[in-house]
């Protein structure tokens, strides 16, 4: 008579797969595939599926892909979500109901070695197997059952968690560029040393996880609600660290054109390199006018303003010797 | 000779289950949502507490069922058309966040969106989930950055400061707090300083022209050359005479749109 409890039902049952994805028709020895896989060899499992993957059914499905014995060691590699991978493993002759907590591969190779990844690369789970002693009916030493072409063992979807969108890993830091200063078209072009590109981005290569604070900075005001748990950053001159005395790098890669001779980061002019007024008259346009006694020509392609003190249109006398005589 | 013992899913309809042995599974109304409509579940809906079905809305063919607990009747919902109903529905918060699954018989889910439209309420007596199909999730930690527009961030959550926002990351040198170090604790300042050229970046889609700035002036006077630069605020100042001329012929007044250099005296008529 079969003991009683959970466990020992699912052995007799293809739970925790789906029915008729597991333990049907499997033979009494010999190679087998997936689909026929022992119903005693599994006996229950679970898996949290990364906070990565979406929340679609098919972020429901998890399939065991392989089972294989090498050195003496049964592998169940269950295929998970995103491409990656999770393996328990089991000695030969283990004992039963062994309970095994596993981490998957990397999901998604190439997305996932993104620098400063804050966290949720992985998907959890884990597994129970019943009764292995009679693995050497079924797999010899170094063989391998593979998932062919018929849906192998599929994990009940009520054994899945899925977690997309309930957390925040951490934050990356980063900031746009500035606005650059830009040589006019006949003029020679700024250059720019470390590669700086119209429009990069200063991204920290790193992430920012655990207790994290926001501190406010120059002209900076922060405000925290703990009723509706909400911070209102605000900008306020002067406030925070106050107002800021020189110029702030945007990353360490933020730095002054080639030649540049005041060391702004944007290339532009400081205050007193370029004329914005003339007694206090500013531009854009500035009218250089005479009205009696004064010429103002100018030589445009000299850049030239001549403001010649002629007296042309002047009544200009002088007594002669012979009119003081005659007076 | 081989033991085979019922399936999972067969095993459950003998019994209530996923709902408490305890439940009615029938409202008020007398509508009953049966013992084998709904074969499994698997609820995490976060921050909530004693799950169960709260109502069945059906509408104009869509029919959205609202799991809920003691303080919020609809803290999950799963919708699915009247005309394919399904036999896994996926449940989501109001954030569209995973909530659970529930395994369903299509054929007896059709049956209850046959229901009359409009909203069939349930109690939790009536229609509470079994506790094993029901995992505790503690709104612990962040669960995600929110914007006054609703709009929601998870997973890994990029700040970005632009348009004068300068974001920079320090070692926090604050107090300590709940236990942990203060140098635990990293820090992202906001430093708002503004874009100096930002009147570019405004007219860009304008085609902006980078103007040509007068940086100098530079006098040619009788056979001499000199450059006059412009001061601190960037203004240069022409006078006409000298301190020795109380009152000069020469003047130079200012006016709205330029300077006027004029000779004062009699004009020639």
């Amino acid at each position: 008579m079969p003991k009683p409890g959970f466990f020992n039902d699912n052995a007799n049952r293809a739970y925790p797969f789906l029915e008729g994805t597991a333990g049907v028709d499997t033979p009494d020895q010999g190679p087998l595939t997936l689909q026929q896989l022992p119903n005693g060899w599994i006996v229950d499992c679970g898996f949290t599926i990364s906070p990565l993957v979406g929340n679609g059914p098919t972020a429901l499905v998890v399939q065991l892909a392989r089972v294989r014995r090498q050195n003496g060691v049964i592998y169940f590699e269950f295929a998970v979500p995103a491409g990656g991978t999770i393996i328990f493993s089991r000695v030969v002759g283990e004992t039963e109901y062994l309970t095994e907590y596993q981490d998957s591969s990397m999901l998604n190779e190439s997305a996932s070695a993104e620098e400063g990844r804050c966290g949720g690369l992985f998907t959890t789970g884990y597994l129970v197997t019943g009764s292995l002693e009679n693995v050497d009916q079924y797999l010899a030493e170094g063989d391998s059952i593979e998932l062919g072409e018929s849906d192998g063992p599929t994990v009940d979807p009520t054994l899945v968690q899925l977690q997309a969108n309930t957390m925040v890993f951490g934050f990356r830091v980063g900031n746009d560029d500035r606005t650059r200063y830009e040589a006019p078209a006949e003029c020679d072009p700024v250059e720019w040393p470390n590669e700086l590109e119209e429009g990069v981005l200063h991204m920290q290569p790193f992430c920012l996880a655990g207790p994290v604070r926001l501190k406010p900075g120059f002209n900076c005001q922060i405000k925290q609600n703990n009723v509706d748990n909400s911070l209102t950053i605000s900008a306020v001159l002067g406030a925070g660290e106050g107002q800021p005395c020189q110029q702030i790098q945007l990353s360490d890669r933020d730095t002054p054109p080639a030649g540049s001779t005041n060391g702004l980061l944007e290339g532009g002019f400081l205050c007193n390199e370029v004329i914005r007024t003339i007694n206090g008259r500013g531009g854009p346009r500035l009218t250089i006018m005479s009205v009696h006694g004064v010429t103002v020509t100018s030589v445009s392609a000299e850049h030239r303003l001549v403001i010649d003190v002629n007296l042309n249109d002047m009544v200009t006398c002088y007594k002669s010797p012979d009119d003081e005589s005659q007076s | 000779m081989r033991i085979v013992h019922p399936e999972w899913r067969a095993e459950q309809l003998s019994g209530n289950y996923p709902f408490g042995d305890q439940a009615t599974l029938i409202n008020a109304s007398g509508r009953s949502v049966g013992p084998d409509t709904f074969l499994d579940a698997h609820l995490y809906v976060i921050g909530a507490g004693l799950l169960y079905l709260s109502k069945i809305e059906i509408e104009s063919g869509e029919v959205t069922l609202h799991v809920g607990d003691a303080t919020h009747a609809s803290l999950a919902t799963a919708t699915f058309s009247a005309a394919a109903p399904p036999e896994m529905l996926l449940l989501q918060d109001e954030f569209e966040r995973s909530a659970g699954v529930l395994i369903a018989d299509s054929q007896k889910l059709a049956a209850i969106a046959a229901w009359s439209d409009g909203i069939h309420v349930f109690t939790y007596d009536e229609t509470n989930f079994v506790v094993a199909c029901c995992l505790p999730m503690p709104q612990i930690g962040v669960r995600a950055i929110k914007l006054a527009d609703g709009s929601l961030f998870t997973n890994d959550v990029v700040l970005v400061g632009s348009n004068g926002i300068v974001l920079r990351t320090e070692d926090n040198d604050g107090a300590a707090h709940c236990g942990v170090l203060a140098e635990t604790f990293p820090t992202i300042r906001v430093d708002i300083v503004g874009d100096p050229l930002f009147v570019r970046k405004l007219c860009d889609g304008l085609e902006f022209t980078a103007p040509r700035p007068v940086r100098k002036l530079r006098v040619h006077n009788r056979g001499q050359t000199y450059e006059v630069t412009p001061d601190d605020h960037g203004n240069v100042t022409i006078l006409t005479g000298d301190a020795l001329a109380t009152r000069p012929a020469l003047r130079l007044r200012e006016q709205s749109d330029g300077l006027v250099f004029e000779v004062l005296g009699t004009t020639i008529e």
